[in-house]
């Protein structure tokens, strides 16, 4: 059965959210399914950020799961189109 | 008491010419688990400093029959205080012009006889876990320095080597104008200019993942990979290719390149782009942006070879006007209240200054944050087309 798992992201999205990050995605993904990540609070991601998430979406695709990206504010959403990111993994 | 003052290779000193409190003191910090030594006199204290016993405390009466405690301490600190036991002084006198000349002397503490023994205890047990402490705090940081000269060290060579590969594999030429600031001792930021072999004009600027060394070292593949490229004529779609393989299968997961490579097809007049991940790429043009080359693609190093597009954009190349890039530390830095630089603030100082958009960028950065330092690797290049084509038809001459 697949499942539904959301993944609320910081204020701040940059290396220093690896560890916390990497753990929430790896606990997410012992269940195959769409791992929603919640940017509802997000205001600022960098490239190390946009690393981790093509890092998870690398993680989920190997594991028949698929990670979608949500509630975006204007300047990440900017930041993560220009990184192209939508060609990879969802943004709603 | 605690582990640490009881551990069995602590060792005290025991100064007191009364030989029965001395063997007293003895036998009483004995059974509280640490090695004592007894010293009767002036003389055999001093003694047994020059032994080869390192103690850890030393306890001593002010009142020696063959000298004084004062002067014993000349002894003990005249080696060098630093590294000497701390001292519990013991006396009959409550002078308290005494207590103030022992304390200057640099004594831990001081007790009145009649002993409280049970005080003195601890008294001994907490001055001994506060120098052993204080000596481990002193390892961890003569380590650290070292640690820290080691990495420096380290990092000098890593800049010599990583600065020597940049000069080797970049050319000077004429109408370019590279402006980069680095937020840390090594930048992620690269910017490349070469002229190939029969005329061609290449520019890469690429923005690596993160800061400092380690996004330098995701750099350095490039570098080499792009010059040899160049030198053999191969159009930027291959290279783009070529460099994308080499990331996928030698960086980590989450390290990529944004990258702009720029291809002046002098002989076709043609202007390729290949933008990845970096901003908007402005040619400017009689004061207006005739043309904007945005990212079509992913980073480097981030898609499977299957899934790659090497896809470039293409225009007509004119012997006229500017080619703007730039990293997109430029647009994310941010002013006091949080707000960046932005696209829009990039294309309204260079619309504004077209005769010197460096400089307007600049400026206008500077003005915006307050700062003339900046939290992420910033580049600016600025490719003056007439000035490069001018420059590429000497250089493909000789």
């Amino acid at each position: 059965m697949s499942s539904l798992a959301v993944i609320k992201l910081p204020k701040r999205f940059d290396y220093s959210s690896s560890t916390d990050f990497n753990n929430e995605i790896a606990a997410a993904l012992e269940q195959a399914g769409t791992i929603t990540l919640d940017c509802s609070d997000m205001e600022y991601i960098d490239s190390a950020g946009i690393g981790l998430l093509v890092m998870s979406h690398k993680k989920a695709q190997s594991r028949q799961s698929k990670i979608v990206i949500a509630n975006l504010k204007t300047v990440p959403k900017e930041i993560l189109h220009l990184a192209n990111l939508q060609k990879i993994i969802e943004i709603k | 008491m605690n582990q640490l003052s009881s551990s069995p290779e602590r060792t005290i000193l025991i100064v007191e010419d009364d030989e029965l409190l001395n063997k007293n003191l003895c036998q009483f910090l004995d059974k509280k688990g640490f090695i004592t030594q007894s010293a009767y006199s002036y003389a055999q204290a001093v003694s047994e400093l020059k032994s080869a016993v390192a103690f850890d405390l030393i306890i001593l009466d002010y009142q020696l029959g063959d000298g004084t405690g004062m002067e014993f301490l000349v002894d003990l600190y005249g080696r060098d205080q630093a590294f000497s036991p701390p001292v519990i002084m013991i006396s009959v006198s409550h002078d308290p012009v005494l207590l103030e000349s022992c304390f200057a002397s640099g004594i831990a503490d001081f007790l009145i006889k009649p002993l409280n023994f049970s005080l003195l205890a601890l008294k001994v047990g907490a001055l001994i876990q506060t120098v052993a402490m204080q000596n481990l705090i002193e390892m961890q940081n003569t380590e650290l320095e070292r640690f820290k000269a080691e990495a420096e060290h380290e990092q000098r060579i890593a800049k010599f080597t990583y600065e020597y590969l940049l000069r080797q594999n970049n050319q000077v030429i004429d109408g370019v104008t590279i402006w980069l600031k680095s937020s840390a001792a090594f930048s992620g930021d690269i910017a490349l200019a070469k002229v190939s072999p029969s005329g061609d004009f290449y520019f890469l600027l690429a923005d690596a993942t993160g800061h400092g060394l380690s996004a330098a070292i995701t750099l350095m593949p490039m570098v080499s990979i792009f010059n040899s490229m160049v030198d053999k004529e191969f159009r930027i779609q291959s290279i783009a290719t070529e460099i994308n393989k080499k990331l996928i299968h030698n960086t980590p997961e989450n390290r990529f390149v944004a990258a702009v490579m720029i291809h002046l097809r002098v002989k076709q007049a043609e202007l390729d782009v290949w933008n990845g991940g970096m901003p908007m790429v402005y040619w400017m043009c009689d004061g207006k942006i005739e043309c904007q080359f945005q990212s079509q693609h992913m980073a480097l190093g981030i898609l499977d070879e299957d899934m790659f597009d090497d896809k470039v954009a293409s225009c007509t190349l004119q012997s006229a006007g500017a080619l703007i890039a730039y990293s997109d530390g430029l647009i994310e830095e941010v002013d006091s209240e949080g707000k960046s630089f932005s696209m829009r603030r990039v294309a309204d100082s260079i619309c504004a200054n077209p005769d010197a958009p460096l400089q307007a960028l600049v400026n206008g950065l500077e003005q915006h944050t307050g700062r003339k330092s900046y939290r992420d690797d910033i580049s600016i290049c600025i490719l003056e087309v007439p000035r490069i084509l001018a420059a590429c038809k000497k250089i493909s001459v000789r």
